[in-house]
């Protein structure tokens, strides 16, 4: 039996929270949580992920600098960044600092089931 | 802004590399877009069309957009529009995708139409009609400089509802007192412009739109409810910042604040009042 795929989710909103955990959990996944971007730093060294789903606009320490510390603890941290929207530079440093993809927020099902076909793909 | 959703959206479709998508995002600002590419996004020629031009540019030496007015396949008023449009550079991405032989044009105006298609971007004639309704029953005054953006705002936030909420809005007269003891939805979006949007109404109103948007079973104004209606602002605000990326302005947003007793955002400001069909929102937006 395989052990459940670890996601830690990070956005300051409470239900964007519960509806991504609730996509993950349906497809077998185990979940953490996070609430601004030092929470997800220090969430992550704790928890080990197999993969990240992390807002960019988020108190205390924003996704994009969240991401850069969290590369830094794991270089092959699979982090994938989620936006209502952005800058064309945010996407850019996005991608620059290693997030494997960008999701535009109100996302569906089918975009968070890709996206973490991607992170088991990543892993294998 | 286009640029990016078009990235994300080619990035999230797995139809190029991430590698292939920073490659793009980075040289796109030196490349022109030509042409063929903005007349595919227009809708005015097919990608077919476009490589006839490109094939008939090496046997006379014309123009684009003179071979194009010769055949017949495109009219004077609409080169005129694509010219304009040239200079927002808004497609660069899409240039470049072509440029770096990622898609060929044909594939790009697949993808170009499937995008527009799935982000409601190419309703534009329905927010026309929107806007149009929306001009018929409010008149605000002239001397201010951000009238077009209030209507292009109203008519996306009246379209949020639609989606968002499951309900008919009607425009109703705006109060020009606020009630002090209600919470204010309220966001900043700031780049080529700048707009600040918030809404407010009684708390039964809050908390069924709370419901509709979250889907939740939410009884009361708890940290579910207020979060819900910041998101539906939030997400309302994401699309309008795609439209008006479409037409060559970039915005961004800011976190949304969801306060008690707030005061709105900016100086003079412009009301409107929105029967929802579950109760009445009060909708302000001010220009800078």
């Amino acid at each position: 039996m395989h052990n459940p795929l670890k996601i830690l989710i990070s956005d300051d909103s409470l239900l964007l929270r519960k509806k991504l955990r609730e996509e993950l959990e349906k497809i077998g996944c185990q979940v953490f949580e996070a609430k601004d971007g030092q929470e997800v730093v220090e969430a992550y060294s704790q928890c080990r992920p197999d993969g990240v789903f992390m807002d960019i606009v988020m108190p205390k320490v924003s996704g994009l600098d969240a991401l850069k510390k969290i590369k830094e603890i794991d270089s092959t941290a699979r982090v994938i960044m989620l936006s209502s929207t952005g800058t064309a530079s945010n996407l850019l440093e996005a991608l620059k600092l290693g997030a494997i993809d960008f999701i535009q927020k109100p996302y569906n099902s089918t975009q968070i089931v890709k996206a973490v076909n991607d992170i088991i793909r990543k892993e294998s | 802004m286009f640029s990016q959703f078009f990235a994300q959206y080619i990035l999230n479709k797995g139809l190029i590399t991430p590698a292939q998508v920073q490659e793009c995002l980075e040289c796109r600002r030196a490349v022109q877009v030509k042409l063929g590419i903005l007349a595919i996004n227009q809708g005015f020629l097919t990608a077919a069309q476009v490589e006839e031009i490109h094939r008939l540019q090496h046997t006379v030496d014309k123009r684009f957009g003179e071979i194009a007015l010769d055949e017949g396949y495109l009219s004077e008023e609409q080169l005129m529009i694509l010219l304009d449009t040239q200079e927002n550079g808004h497609l660069n991405f899409g240039q470049t995708l072509v440029d770096k032989g990622f898609m060929n044009l044909e594939q790009l105006a697949h993808v170009l139409d499937n995008f527009k298609r799935e982000s409601n971007l190419d309703q534009r004639s329905d927010l026309s009609q929107f806007k149009e309704n929306i001009r018929t029953q409010l008149t605000f005054s002239k001397e201010d400089k951000n009238v077009e953006l209030y209507y292009d705002y109203i008519s996306l936030f009246l379209r949020a509802i639609v989606r968002f909420l499951d309900t008919s809005p009607l425009l109703i007269s705006a109060t020009h007192e606020q009630e002090l003891d209600r919470w204010v939805v309220s966001q900043s979006m700031t780049g080529d412009i700048t707009l600040h949007s918030s809404f407010t109404a009684e708390d039964s109103v809050l908390l069924e739109l709370a419901r509709r948007y979250s889907g939740e079973e939410i009884y009361e104004m708890n940290e579910l409810a207020i979060d819900s209606t910041g998101e539906f602002l939030n997400v309302a605000n994401g699309l309008f910042c795609i439209n008006l990326s479409n037409m060559g302005l970039d915005l961004d947003l800011h976190p949304q604040t969801v306060t008690k007793g707030a005061a709105f955002l900016g100086k003079s400001h412009c009301a409107v009042g929105i029967n929802t069909g579950f109760g009445r929102i009060d909708l302000v937006m001010t220009g800078a």
